[in-house]
């Protein structure tokens, strides 16, 4: 049912979409207002507004190389449907297209009118990453036959990965491309940020497997994550790189302004971000209501 | 109209002459899928043991959730029988369909398309024809016609309709259970192939 190539593409899209609504959020803000703040931020964040469409971009090859017939699936786009993967695949296509054409509306002469046309694309670009982000996290959790998954929480939780990884994204290219061995100004706005996404993040997955340890048949998936076969996968790597590492990066951070430590918290971010997905779809359990057994899920 | 199938659980007694059937005239290779299983509940232990069988396919639901997913139209539910068809042609392998199921239908092809049973409608089974297992049952344990009709004989011989939110369009009775089996322990016989299956599935909630 699902396999290596959903799990990257969950992760990919939720992330490539992260980093661009960071993005789009504070380029949108400074044209309103520009408090010194929010613009020093937007020097880390900037790059979200190409490396978003990109990272979606290699998220969809992982969606299609899924697809048992990918030369077929422009038929979703000529088919009436209502399903919720037709809106996911309609909103993936259309925020890769409106981003792409903002980025390059950007590049053409300043004009009023181009300036006009860039900021209505990167504002619909814009809406339709917070829908890529949701659908990565609402698709799953549609399905009644995995209970583990069939609960709203797990929308939170991957909303909120999508989020955080984005933003580690945008630390990872904020130290690429910092200037010589300074910390970038924005580093720390961005710092702080990041630090209440993990924070809303740890609530929300705590929070999602207290209620899966209690109901049946969602303990499977839950005791299979904290104590069971995916205990290793779990601990190491959602909790420790997701969550911790991050955290403990941050609070070295704002003890000492100079340290590039951040880039370290924001790599097993990122790599946590993928044992997220990893962690979930192993640890799911199908079930079939003819036998009330457990049915293939992976693989 | 719905048409629906009526598994008369007391009359069969799993002689796999359905799945069989239903293998060759689909020519569905052996030790692949099936689009039909024999479903087997064992109870007590030995001397005192009681054993049900009841044959299932696609349940042809009402509301068909393998056909609310789809995203490119390839599973349909047909208004003149209410039989819920699968176009190969048209799918396109996300396993979306597999995945709403509740009753875990729908098998992904070695073709990386989604299969499932069309009531024999893909051999030119006509309007007042039965499908191939139900007329090779020899024991006249499967029968097939409108729902309507299918639930007067459930009713007669104390069948009942198959719950879940998605109304399968199936009907099944059995013999009763000896008074012992209620209270015995489940037989270690039972395999992963012959998994319980206690006549009513649970309700599915989408």
């Amino acid at each position: 049912m699902v396999n290596s190539f959903i799990a990257w593409y969950l992760f990919l899209a939720g992330m490539g979409a992260g980093a661009f609504l960071i993005s789009a959020v504070v380029d949108l803000s400074l044209r309103r207002w520009n408090p010194p703040w929010l613009e020093s931020a937007a020097t880390v964040t900037d790059g979200g507004m190409y490396l978003g469409p990109a990272t979606v971009g290699l998220g969809l090859v992982f969606l299609l190389a899924d697809l048992g017939y990918p030369e077929r699936a422009f038929h979703v786009f000529f088919t009436p449907s209502t399903s919720l993967l037709t809106l996911g695949s309609w909103a993936i296509v259309a925020f890769i297209a409106c981003s792409v054409l903002a980025l390059l509306v950007s590049g053409l002469l300043a004009t009023p009118v181009t300036e006009r046309i860039e900021a209505v694309l990167q504002a619909l670009a814009t809406v339709f990453s917070v829908v890529v982000i949701l659908y990565s996290g609402v698709y799953l959790s549609a399905f009644p036959s995995v209970p583990f998954l069939n609960h709203g929480l797990v929308a939170v939780v991957f909303v909120l990965s999508a989020l955080s990884t984005g933003m580690a994204m945008l630390l990872v290219f904020g130290f690429v491309t910092r200037d010589g061995e300074d910390v970038p100004a924005g580093i720390p706005v961005c710092l702080r940020v990041d630090g209440v996404l993990l924070a809303a993040k740890a609530v929300a997955l705590a929070a999602l497997l207290l209620w899966a340890h209690w109901s049946d048949p969602a303990s499977l998936s839950a005791d299979a994550l904290l104590t069971g076969r995916w205990a290793g996968l779990f601990w190491f790597g959602v909790v420790g790189a997701g969550i911790a590492v991050p955290m403990a990066a941050e609070a070295w951070c704002a003890a000492h302004p100079r340290s590039l430590a951040y880039v370290i918290g924001a790599g097993a971010a990122i790599g946590g971000g993928l044992c997220l997905r990893y962690a979930f779809l192993l640890a799911a359990v199908r079930f079939s209501a003819v036998t009330g057994g457990a049915v293939t899920f992976w693989g | 109209m719905q048409y629906g199938f009526f598994v008369d659980g007391r009359r069969c007694v799993k002689c796999y002459a359905c799945e069989v059937a239903c293998q060759q005239w689909h020519g569905l290779a052996a030790a692949t899928w099936m689009r039909r299983t024999v479903f087997e509940t064992v109870e007590g232990r030995f001397p005192a043991v009681s054993r049900r069988f009841a044959s299932l396919s696609c349940m042809h639901c009402e509301h068909p959730a393998c056909a609310a997913v789809c995203p490119v139209g390839a599973i349909a539910k047909r208004r003149e029988d209410g039989l819920v068809v699968g176009d190969a042609t048209r799918c396109i392998g996300c396993r979306s369909c597999a995945l709403a199921c509740p009753f875990d239908v729908p098998r992904y092809r070695d073709d990386k398309t989604m299969d499932k049973c069309d009531g024999c409608l893909s051999l030119g089974r006509g309007p007042d024809e039965e499908p191939r297992c139900v007329l090779s049952c020899p024991t006249r344990a499967l029968h097939f016609g409108p729902l309507p009709e299918m639930e007067a004989e459930a009713a007669s011989c104390g069948g009942a309709r198959l719950e879940g939110a998605t109304a399968p369009a199936v009907l099944v009775a059995h013999r009763p259970r000896p008074d012992w089996a209620s209270q015995a322990a489940p037989s270690p016989a039972a395999t992963d192939d012959e998994v319980p299956f206690d006549g009513a599935a649970p309700a599915a909630e989408n």
